[in-house]
């Protein structure tokens, strides 16, 4: 299984790599928003990981381009978030997000919410 | 110091009148919203130690946590991590892998100077989005090792930021680095411990 992971949080980005690599998964890292979005549509993960607070275009600005376009619609999108809005969650999900992590995350729970997704084995 | 079923001077009372049997002292700080003359007084003639008024800096109450046990918030001499992160939750997030804990670490301490000058740059520009975007990162970055005080010194510039309201900045943004720094030095211990 393929999964981008786009966060500009560098330490977050190695330990989620890190651990989703020890458990077989093919990992791609994006540091800000255009990364993103160019992993996303050339790299065709399975499933992303998204940050939604990133320089360079919000992350927001993000999840409704790959929700608009015909090769990133389909792709499970995973937003990762400790933004102070409130209604934050809400508004992802509305988007198009399909899960909403808080963090500080937790490596095995972003395992293991990406292997439900895809219907992988999470141990 | 307002409780319901027994407010907060006569639990100390009582807590001092077991002492007296004892021999020992706990420290004791009020935490109060109460801010009239007079409210202080009566704290401390309870035999309370220290006074704090709601709302609540969690700076103040470490320097007043600080002032009254030095040994409890000091860098124990054996070496254990103090009490800036969390240390079981960091370990459990690496699953014990060492080289990789390093390497964080690392990273984390090429970034947190450079968010921080970032930060300061922002704050003398009076640029509130930039403050709150550096904070954001900061924060992010602190909350990876569950480093909660330099995290919530990092929310009251973010949240400063976010309102445009950046008056306190200097004195908040000395409040960050000093967390960052007390975190930076539990960082060093853990490392010496982890690499034996």
């Amino acid at each position: 299984m393929k999964v981008l992971i786009a966060d500009d949080d560098r330490v977050l980005t190695l330990l989620l790599a890190t651990r989703l690599k020890s458990k077989g998964w093919q990992v791609d890292v994006a540091h800000d928003a255009m990364q993103a979005l160019m992993f996303a549509m050339k790299a065709a993960p399975d499933v992303i990981a998204l940050d939604i607070g990133m320089p360079g275009g919000t992350g927001i600005e993000v999840l409704k381009k790959l929700k608009q376009s015909v090769r990133t619609e389909q792709i499970p999108v995973v937003v990762v978030s400790n933004s102070i809005a409130p209604d934050i969650e809400t508004t992802v999900l509305g988007l198009g997000a399909v899960a909403f992590l808080r963090k500080p995350v937790d490596p095995s729970t972003m395992h293991a919410t990406l292997s439900q997704l895809l219907g992988q084995p999470s141990t | 110091v307002q409780m319901p079923e027994m407010d907060g001077l006569e639990a100390t009372a009582a807590i001092r009148a077991n002492e007296s049997r004892t021999g020992r002292h706990l420290p004791i700080i009020a935490l109060t919203a109460l801010a009239m003359k007079g409210d202080r007084e009566a704290c401390l003639a309870a035999g309370m130690d220290g006074y704090l008024t709601k709302p609540l800096r969690s700076s103040d109450l470490l320097d007043a946590i600080e002032a009254l046990v030095p040994t409890a918030v000091a860098p124990a001499a054996s070496g254990l991590v103090g009490p800036t992160f969390d240390r079981a939750e960091l370990l459990g997030r690496v699953e014990g892998d060492r080289t990789l804990l390093a390497e964080l670490v690392e990273l984390f301490r090429t970034e947190s100077p450079r968010l921080l000058t970032e930060l300061r740059g922002c704050l003398e520009a009076s640029d509130a989005k930039g403050v709150q975007a550096a904070a954001h990162a900061l924060r992010g970055a602190v909350g990876n090792f569950g480093a909660r005080a330099a995290s919530e010194a990092a929310l009251v510039l973010e949240v400063m930021g976010r309102d445009g309201a950046l008056t306190d900045g200097e004195a908040r943004l000395s409040d960050l680095e000093r967390e960052v720094r007390r975190f930076e030095q539990d960082l060093d211990r853990l490392g010496e411990e982890v690499a034996v």
